[in-house]
């Protein structure tokens, strides 16, 4: 070999110990594929005679080192991961039994990851996991710990909105708080009165010391709202309540009672109020003014989480309807003696006021109890409405009644079932179920795949520059994880959301009210998802199953490992 | 001829330095000095003539020259030179180059 013409003067006195270093670290740095170029570039370094010939050195191979990393990550993109580019090795030659390397390319694999986060991220995806998340942790029903409520009550520091504050004293478990946040809403937006209604039995978890609500917010309930029956039997529950807990009391000692109502029937105060419930022009429990507010807090604030209209929808003060049974029962029972001694139109006008008070319940309540006890409450007086109506000859308001009566028998799918009870319902009861059943198995999925992939990865990159004929089983198992969770991740996502999208549009719909907006029992039905299942498959929820089923889990890796052990010791035998 | 370069001054005048004296070995800093042509950008043009064939490369012998590492050595091959000289003397025709160190 002819030697070259150059000859090397003595290295610069200053570029003695910091230059090698630098060169040495970049050619330490320098893709392994080409780091013999990068040992050509350092072995020159001696050569350059001034600092000022040697730094611009050290920058040019510093940029051609990262030129050459560059390439080296693109060319990876199309690449398995692990695979070594130096080694050679292919998948159709000889291969040992447990040498299989990943197949999938880099880029593949990385776009479906991406395109994976990407659904994941997505709003409703979030929505369906969180609401999953909550059932199996203590969030279920404590809005305090929901990130939405949170978000609420930080705008609320600085802004006091009523209609916010009207939400959170809503969402408050803690009575003394609701109290305040509603008299503060109702002192800054008087229309938000409807409020005391909602206070009007605290303490709120705890049923068996729940006292109604005190005279001056009662007060304040029926100035606001005068033509409405509600308040008219809030003033009642009020009167009932010694009665009603003596009865409860008698019947848990296993005792017989008469009906609470009979005693009561001889109470004027009672009497008097009931009468002024069930002649009053409306009866509104204020539904639609929950809705509303949860629609205007939402579209106000930018924060549409339909939890939040599913619990006040579900914890909202319900009207005591055994109340308005007691009282109906009384009337009949005044109606058919009146009916006995032969006044007919006094029983005919009894039996009216029972009708008209149950047709505006059913028409006004909005909510589905509502219509239920409606017509369960109507349907007794009607019925007893047509004969006498027929025997004084008055055809038409037979004929209404008639109408109202058959109008109801249409409607005797009752409305309530579709809240919780849809085993009644089975076609949409599966529908549901199915539905929670996939996104609860796509979740587990999810769940199992990140991890697993996260380790097979990083022990597939560990070894990358093992020989095949020195891999194992785990580098087998490891490669079919990296080759197949990329997809499964995919396939969890989109199943995900393509499962919970039509409920979410369905919630998201509600919120957003208007034309479009679906009913409070299709909400509801919709907000059930993902935490409805199968029958079958309900053991999920059950601790004891949990157990088991992690248990078993654990079981099978341990087997796995001591199979490895077993067959490492054969091989090493 | 080999498969074509990409042509720019850079590559040109390396491809002058490394035809001016052509069976000699060659080493990076001085084909650097001789062209004027910066570490970031010879290194490059010099992995690229190797890889397209155009370039044969070798180590020195460790020893040849004490306290200091082995460097890299670079040359035409012979049939790169042919290539070489047509790609100069188009470019000096199209009037994109002209030599710099005689005729090569």
């Amino acid at each position: 070999m002819a030697m070259p013409t150059n000859t090397i003067p003595n290295p610069p006195k200053l570029n003695r110990r910091i230059a090698p270093t630098v060169a040495r670290a970049i050619v330490r740095l320098w893709p392994q594929q080409t780091r013999a170029w990068g040992q050509a570039f350092a072995a020159e370094l001696p050569a350059a005679e001034s600092t000022g010939a040697t730094i611009p050195w050290l920058i040019g191979g510093l940029t051609v080192m990262l030129r050459e990393w560059c390439k080296h990550a693109w060319r990876s993109f199309f690449r398995p991961i692990g695979a070594n580019p130096n080694a050679g090795e292919s998948a159709g030659a000889f291969t040992q039994r447990y040498s299989r390397t990943p197949r999938m390319p880099l880029w593949l694999m990385l776009a479906l990851t991406f395109s994976s986060a990407v659904i994941l991220l997505h709003p409703e995806v979030r929505q369906s996991l969180r609401k999953l998340r909550s059932e199996y942790s203590r969030s279920k029903w404590r809005p305090e710990q929901w990130s939405s409520v949170k978000e609420l009550r930080a705008i609320s520091k600085s802004n006091r909105d009523p209609q916010l504050l009207a939400l959170l004293s809503m969402l408050s478990d803690n009575d003394e708080e609701r109290l305040r946040l509603s008299d503060e809403a109702i002192r800054k937006d008087p229309s938000l009165t409807w409020l005391d209604y909602e206070q009007s039995l605290l303490p709120l978890n705890d049923f068996n010391n729940q006292k109604c609500l005190p005279q001056e917010r009662l007060e304040r309930l029926r100035k606001w709202d005068p033509e409405n029956s509600v308040p008219h039997l809030l003033v009642a529950e009020i009167i009932a309540k010694p009665a009603r807990t003596d009865a409860f009391d008698a019947l848990m000692r296993g005792k017989t009672v008469p009906a609470w109502e009979q005693g009561l029937a001889s109470n004027s105060l009672w009497t008097s109020e009931m009468h002024a419930a069930f002649t009053a022009p409306k009866y509104d429990s204020y539904t639609s003014q929950g809705i509303e507010l949860v629609r205007t807090v939402s579209s106000r604030f930018s924060i549409h989480d339909p939890e939040i209209a599913l619990y006040v929808l579900t914890t909202r003060r319900v009207m005591q309807f055994d109340l308005l049974r007691g009282y109906a029962a009384v009337l009949m029972d005044r109606a058919a003696a009146l009916q006995a001694t032969g006044d007919t139109n006094e029983a005919i006008a009894t039996y009216t006021e029972i009708l008209h008070f149950t047709q505006r319940m059913s028409l006004d309540g909005k909510g589905p109890s509502e219509q239920y006890f409606g017509q369960e409450i109507g349907e007794k007086a009607a019925i007893k409405l047509v004969p006498l109506y027929d025997s004084l000859d008055r055809t038409e308001e037979a004929s209404l009644v008639r109408f109202q009566l058959e109008k109801w028998t249409a409607e005797h799918d009752p409305k309530i079932m579709r809240y919780v009870p849809l085993h009644y319902r089975q076609s949409q009861w599966n529908s549901l179920a199915w539905s929670g059943l996939i996104i609860h198995s796509a979740a587990l999925v999810l769940l199992i795949v990140f991890p697993i992939t996260s380790i097979a990865l990083t022990f597939i990159f560990r070894r990358r520059w093992t020989p095949l004929a020195q891999r194992g089983l785990s580098d087998f198992w490891a490669s079919i994880c990296a080759d197949s969770a990329p997809w499964l991740l995919f396939a969890s996502s989109v199943l995900l959301y393509l499962t919970y999208h039509p409920y979410a549009k369905l919630c998201s719909a509600f919120l957003k009210g208007g034309d479009g907006s679906p009913n409070i029992e299709t909400f509801v039905a919709a907000s059930m998802v993902p935490n409805v299942v199968p029958d079958y498959a309900e053991l999920i929820y059950d601790p004891y199953s949990q157990w088991v089923g992690i248990t078993a889990a654990l079981c099978l890796l341990l087997t796995f490992f001591f199979w490895r052990m077993i067959l490492r010791s054969k091989s090493a035998a | 001829m080999g498969r074509r370069l990409r042509i720019s001054p850079q590559t040109l005048a390396l491809l002058e330095a490394l035809l001016h004296k052509p069976t000699t070995w060659h080493h990076g800093y001085a084909l650097s000095q001789q062209t004027s042509v910066a570490s970031g950008t010879l290194y490059p043009i010099l992995m690229r003539l190797e890889k397209l064939r155009w370039l044969e490369t070798s180590w020195e012998q460790p020893g040849t020259a004490a306290g200091r590492p082995p460097r890299h050595l670079y040359r035409l091959t012979s049939e790169a030179r042919g290539w070489a000289r047509e790609e100069l003397a188009d470019a000096q025709q199209r009037r994109i180059w002209k030599p710099a160190l005689g005729n090569a």
